[in-house]
């Protein structure tokens, strides 16, 4: 067993966490604008923003607020990613894929301050469409 | 461009699937709990269950690609079934195989029911199933 292969498998584990977190907040978006009107929603996700984990044995102040959880599997994604890089051309999907993070990470600014239901849609099609991209990128 | 277009797909329902499984359970389930006050704690998980499980239909899309991916490798049902698929370096495939079977029979006796501690097996076969992908993919070498 490689690095590599150590590599590749940490950043598949961690692609499906970034992708259920972004799936949590498509969910609960649509779930409080269903049944709340558009101040009580942003009030609901505001406080769900500040929900900390973990929930037990961790001190609270030394508990990571949702965002941050969201940080660390993009910083994660973004190391093993780029140590995965250097077995790939330079391809316009490849360039299109890292175009896309980037403004994943842009919108994720965002969402760490106050998430809004319209940015963590784009949110979650960006992460859709990554995945997707990522696919034609796999070795075959 | 089916093939890529399967390999896509394939992807993408695992990582809703298993993303939505571990998310749920180790992540923002655990952290929305101390949410004060409890009843808007509870309210927000509620909510957030509103949608059930994305097991069967990921499930349907994984099964249907990953056929279609395992005959682009020359590998057939009957070879799965007779276990001509297992030989050689089909290692990778039966662990994968074998561990996604298990997570079936997790999906279809616990479903989107309190499974106990079975959800840790569940997300334990998880993790083995995408060490097994990952060398499907790349090869013991990487």
């Amino acid at each position: 067993m490689t690095g590599s292969l150590v590599t590749a498998y940490i950043h598949l584990v961690l692609t499906v966490f970034l992708v259920g977190y972004v799936l949590y907040w498509a969910i609960m978006a649509v779930a409080l604008r269903r049944t709340c009107d558009p101040d009580e929603t942003l009030r609901l996700l505001a406080v769900a923003n500040r929900a900390r984990w973990p929930h037990v044995v961790v001190p609270w102040a030394l508990r990571l607020p949702l965002p941050f959880m969201a940080w660390a599997f993009l910083l994660i994604l973004l190391a093993t990613g780029v140590a995965l890089l250097s077995g790939h051309d330079w391809s316009p999907v490849l360039l299109l894929k890292l175009a896309l993070v980037a403004a994943l990470a842009g919108v994720q600014v965002i969402l760490t301050r106050r998430p809004v239901p319209t940015l963590i849609f784009v949110s979650f099609g960006l992460a859709l469409v990554i995945v997707i991209l990522s696919g034609f990128l796999t070795r075959t | 461009m089916l093939y890529w277009i399967c390999i896509s797909l394939h992807l993408l329902a695992a990582t809703l699937w298993l993303g939505h499984m571990f998310v749920w359970s180790l992540v923002v389930g655990p952290a929305i709990k101390r949410v004060e006050p409890p009843a808007t704690a509870e309210f927000l998980r509620e909510r957030s269950l509103f949608m059930g499980g994305l097991g069967w239909p990921a499930l349907a899309v994984l099964i249907a690609t990953g056929l279609y991916l395992l005959s682009m490798r020359g590998i057939s049902p009957v070879d799965l079934v007779t276990g001509a698929a297992f030989t050689g370096n089909g290692g990778a495939l039966a662990i994968k195989l074998f561990l996604v079977l298990l997570m079936i029979v997790y999906q279809a006796v616990w479903g989107h029911r309190q499974a106990g501690g079975a959800i840790y097996f569940d997300m334990l076969a998880a993790l083995l199933v995408l060490g097994a992908s990952v060398v499907l993919v790349r090869g013991w070498s990487g």
